[in-house]
């Protein structure tokens, strides 16, 4: 009985390491984690991506119109016209690929991916999944996309639409009021001034002035500022920098930050609480913040904002310039005013929503 | 007490069963109260037992290990003793029993035989991390023996001081058991009933394994000899408590990973 | 009687510090499962990112020069603001005939060839720098193979003042090859996707680790570049940098493949040399660090507790001592119950850097299935680990009191050459 319970004692003891063992014996899971060797940034990556792939699954450059079926990440039926005309209503259940545009009456239901070579016009009140077209895209109220949407003109937006996880355009993504997003990209974005949006929303035109994209003077008396602590300004507490002041440096506070109508700053800005500015500011570098950042009305912001929490940016701010593409980054939440211009990105891993 | 990896995504989080995101910023719905609150339900089931109930538990260990020993020992020489523990909840039980000391040669031989594996372990290049773990023990039983060697009337122990010692910390591990595994299963994302199977699991192995070990460490200190004691207590001791604590850890979580493999729904991101 | 009440009461303090650990792992655990992740830069588009500079360390590098350089070249960064410097120190095989015919092929390749001075990575880093063009300095030990969007997105989190260094996630390529470097693996993801990830989150401190990173240049070159007596030349610049004012920041999306050692000799090497080097950071280091001002109490909390890492080892050993001599002192009755338990628990779940339940945390979160079944295999390495880390602090203390200079040891490679 002893030499039993000596066994078994042997074998309860070794017992734990069986798993391991077999595992490296096995060599079920040895492969390395996968890193994508291939992937470079692209705030249009899910269009393109698909594109690509519609493309090189379809039979030759110039399809016939007619159901094809064909595999994209799953197989699928790809449906091919030339013009696509869907009625109020409709419910489109393929894959649908439209060589020249795209027009859809009201309640319109796209259930798979839609690629138009042209135009795309999308009725009020539309469900789709996913949206890439090579021209201008116009969507009318109410319409929700659960994916993205993409063209290489420009996109038009009406008040009322969900934009999915990403709306993309090679030139200027106008959205209106209530819209809601999680990215967005253009050259540049825009929000439209409420009352003309609705009235004319094919207007072209945003109803206010920018301000020029000259940066503005720096103080003659102020050094080139260098990057040591020391030489920055530093905040230990909730700070303020006054009305209508120049501030030439990076600035950096460990609570809150204020800054005050018309401020200038020359350089970056870094709080880590929140920061609140007054009208008209201006901030020639990058906005960082571990807090949400409000940005007051009209406020001109030359380089990325970024926030852990919120950013919300009343009427008539601009950020970045024509020259480039800079971006507004906020991990909870985006609230955008009328008559904001953003070059470039905009993402947000809460809601993005247009007042 | 319904667990997220049940529940529908909530509307807002639809748009991520749809594209997958990177692995960089994943996390698991779920709070801390609801951890804490298991947690409790843990202390309650697994650990507080124990303590309340060890004069009982104890009791029954020896009873069994008596059995098993009578027949290597004359009558009256082995015996189960109780002694006062927590007063509050009762006596703690064990087996007195004597000890074999080891024969000047049989020392000897133990310290031959270690320096030879010191050696060994110190001229070896393969398999390194088990030659540091060898010499390590081996380090510890060469004492032991040279401790025989020349004091053996001064070695602290009896086989009886070696029984009780070892109730005492067999308390400790079952009452430490379920809290360890709790604090590193109940966060996972997975059904309750399933968690606490596990932790069962362990606590079970814990009760079979405590007790086969007793037995044995029982007839090699009282049959073959005390120069073992020390090897025992540090070579298989409470560190192979947890390597099979960890050993049930690993295996729940790759039963879980296997289930919830391409759930999408079980992340939050950010 | 003194004796034993000493021996008594410094396994009383092991067992305190082991407990410390576990707590703080276990803060982390849970911080990575549930609390807020903290986002890095790299959803930033900018078109206006510094200029960079790659600088790649190598030292008979013949095996994987070329593999390195072929990977920076698909990079996706401005070449307008990219140079890459590969640094052929010292080396006697092909490498510099290799960096040559590159440089010959690619004009934004600015070879560094050293046959004086000083030897090892401080001191080839400093040279580089002296010649080194970009804003940005990113670093790549010679093994390691970049994707084309890692410079990007360590390069954009300099667009933050405040942020002077930055550190992204190493992952072992060479995970399959044999028992050491599966192991080294889980060391690995519970290192990255939960420690560091979780003290970025806490507004703690994440560690430059010298090698899937960068910094600022000025900042560095004002700060005095690197010391060439200390071998962990990249702990030593993320506390300098602390010192200073500057944030360092944890880039868990910018993964990069490294090659893990495959013997456990040269294992045996690499983590001596961590731990010479992180202690003597440590000597140096710690007084200034409780003395600082532009660090917050919880900052200057775990970056005690991170100077410490490679000391607790030793520690333990002599815990593991202790409780041994105690034994034979016939001592052991501290031990009954609770206290050993705490002190044997404390003692396996740390033993890796990081204990179990936060290795299987990584698992879980990267989704791996398999290999979490090898954590109880790294009791082994726990033991290895206590052992050389303990020879490493040895030889610290020996290098503080007598000021010797310190050779450097390359890792060994084991790819196949291109």
């Amino acid at each position: 009985m002893i030499v039993l319970c000596c066994l078994l004692f042997l074998f309860l003891t070794v017992l734990p390491f069986w798993g391991g063992i077999r595992e490296l014996i096995q060599k079920k899971d040895a492969a390395p984690l996968h890193i994508d060797m291939n992937y470079t940034k692209n705030p249009r990556y899910f269009a393109v991506s698909f594109r690509k792939i519609l493309t090189a699954a379809l039979p030759q450059h110039e399809p016939a119109a007619g159901l094809f079926s064909c595999t994209l990440s799953k197989p699928e039926t790809v449906e091919i016209v030339e013009t696509a005309l869907i009625n109020q209503g409709q419910t489109q259940a393929h894959v649908l690929f439209a060589k020249t545009s795209l027009v859809s009456g009201k309640q319109a239901t796209f259930l798979k991916e839609i690629y138009v070579k042209e135009r795309a016009i999308i009725g009020e009140g539309n469900q789709l999944r996913s949206l890439a077209c090579d021209g201008d895209i116009r969507v009318l109220q109410g319409t929700s996309f659960t994916r993205w949407l993409d063209a290489t003109g420009n996109i038009k937006v009406a008040p009322l639409c969900n934009l999915g996880l990403s709306a993309t355009c090679t030139q200027q993504l106008s959205l209106a009021q209530h819209c809601r997003f999680k990215r967005l990209y253009g050259n540049p974005v825009t929000t439209a001034i409420p009352k003309k949006a609705v009235e004319t929303p094919e207007s072209s035109s945003l109803p206010f002035q920018e301000a020029a994209f000259t940066l503005p003077a720096k103080p003659a008396t102020a050094n080139q500022t260098r990057l040591q602590r020391d030489e920055r300004l530093t905040f230990g507490s909730d700070a303020a920098v006054a009305g209508n002041q120049s501030h030439l440096g990076n600035i950096i506070a460990l609570k809150t930050l204020f800054l005050g109508d018309g401020a200038i700053i020359h350089g970056d800005v870094k709080t880590h609480g929140s920061l609140k500015t007054g009208t008209q500011i201006t901030i020639t570098g990058n906005v960082f913040a571990e807090g949400d950042i409000h940005l007051g009305p009209e406020a001109r912001i030359y380089g990325t904002v970024f926030s852990q929490g919120r950013v919300v940016c009343e009427r008539g701010t601009i950020v970045g310039s024509s020259a480039g593409i800079k971006s507004i980054v906020a991990k909870k939440g985006i609230e955008f005013g009328a008559g904001i211009k953003v070059y470039g990105y905009v993402m947000t891993e809460g809601e993005g929503v247009v007042w | 007490m319904l667990q997220p990896v049940l529940k529908a995504p909530a509307h807002e989080e639809r748009g991520k069963e749809l594209i997958m995101y990177h692995r960089s910023y994943r996390k698991l719905p779920g709070s801390f109260r609801t951890i804490l609150l298991q947690f409790l339900l843990c202390f309650i089931l697994f650990a507080a037992p124990f303590f309340c109930f060890y004069p009982q538990v104890t009791k029954l260990l020896c009873q069994l290990s008596k059995t098993l020993l009578d027949s290597f020992f004359f009558a009256d020489t082995i015996k189960i003793t109780a002694i006062p523990y927590f007063k509050w909840v009762g006596d703690l039980y064990y087996l007195d029993l004597p000890g074999k000391l080891p024969t000047l040669a049989f020392s000897l031989g133990n310290i031959l035989f270690s320096l030879m594996l010191l050696v060994f372990f110190g001229f070896t290049n393969y398999g390194k991390p088990l030659m540091i773990s060898g010499a390590m023990i081996t380090a510890i039983h060469l004492v032991a023996s040279l401790f025989f060697l020349f004091a053996p009337g001064g070695f602290p122990y009896s086989a009886a001081n070696y029984s009780e010692l070892y109730i005492k910390q067999q308390i400790g591990i079952w009452f430490f058991m379920p809290l360890l595994l709790g604090m590193s299963i109940l966060p996972l994302p997975a059904p309750w009933p399933t968690k606490f199977f596990a932790i069962a699991a362990a606590v079970l192995y814990s009760l079979v394994f405590g007790t086969l070990r007793y037995i044995v460490f029982l007839y090699i200190i009282s049959q073959v000899s005390m120069l073992y004691m020390a090897i025992l207590y540090f070579a298989l001791g409470p560190l192979i408590d947890f390597v099979y604590g960890v050993g049930i850890y690993s295996l729940y979580l790759s039963w879980l990973l296997k289930k919830s493999k391409g759930n999408i729904a079980l992340w939050r991101w950010y | 009687m003194a004796l034993v009440l000493m021996m008594k009461g410094y396994l009383l303090f092991t067992i305190g510090v082991v407990l410390v650990y576990s707590l703080r792992h276990f803060i982390f655990t849970l911080n990575r499962l549930f609390g807020p992740q903290r986002i890095y830069y790299h959803d930033l588009m900018d078109s206006d990112l510094k200029t960079v500079t790659v600088i790649i360390p190598m030292h008979n590098e013949e095996k994987v020069a070329g593999h390195i350089l072929d990977q920076l070249l698909q990079a996706d960064y401005d070449w307008n603001k990219l140079e890459i410097i590969p640094i052929n120190d010292f080396s006697s095989d092909g490498t510099q005939e290799i960096l040559d015919l590159y440089a010959s092929r690619y004009p934004q390749i600015k070879p560094l060839h050293r046959a004086e001075n000083l030897r090892g990575k401080p001191a080839a880093l400093n040279d580089a720098l002296q010649v080194a063009q970009g804003e940005v300095i990113v670093v790549f030990d010679a093994d390691y193979l970049p994707p084309p969007g890692i410079i990007c997105k360590i390069a954009v989190c300099f667009n933050d003042p405040e942020v002077g260094a930055v550190m992204g996630r190493v992952i072992p390529i060479n995970t399959g090859s044999n028992t050491l470097t599966r192991l080294l693996d889980l060391e690995r993801s519970g290192g990255y996707q939960v420690d560091q990830q979780a003290r970025y989150n806490l507004g703690l401190i994440p560690q430059y680790g010298g090698t899937v990173g960068g910094f600022r240049k000025d900042v560095v070159v004002d700060l005095g570049s690197f010391n060439t007596q200390v071998l962990a030349e990249d702990t030593e610049l993320t506390f300098r940098l602390l010192l200073h004012g500057w944030k360092v920041v944890y880039a868990n999306q910018a993964e990069c493949y490294e090659e893990s050692p495959e013997t456990w000799q040269m294992r045996s090497r690499q983590i001596k040399r961590w731990s010479r080097g992180h202690n003597r950071v440590f000597f140096n280091y710690l007084i200034p660090l409780l003395r600082s001002s532009c660090l917050s109490l919880r900052e200057k909390t775990d970056g005690v507790l991170l100077l410490m890492t490679y000391c607790v080892p030793l520690l333990l050993l002599l815990g593991f001592a202790d409780s041994v001599a105690l034994f034979f002192c016939g001592e052991i009755q501290i031990f009954s119950g609770i206290l050993f338990l705490l002190f044997m628990a404390a003692y396996t779940t740390f033993g890796n850097f990081a204990p179990f339940y936060q290795i299987g945390t990584a698992c879980l979160l990267d989704g791996s299935r398999q290999r979490v079944l090898l954590l109880n295999l790294l009791l082994f390495l726990f033991f290895f680990n206590t052992w050389y880390i303990s020879c490493g602090f040895m030889e610290a203390v020996v290098d503080s009191l007598t000021s010797r200079r310190v050779p450097w040891n390359k890792t060994e490679r084991y790819r196949c050459s291109a």
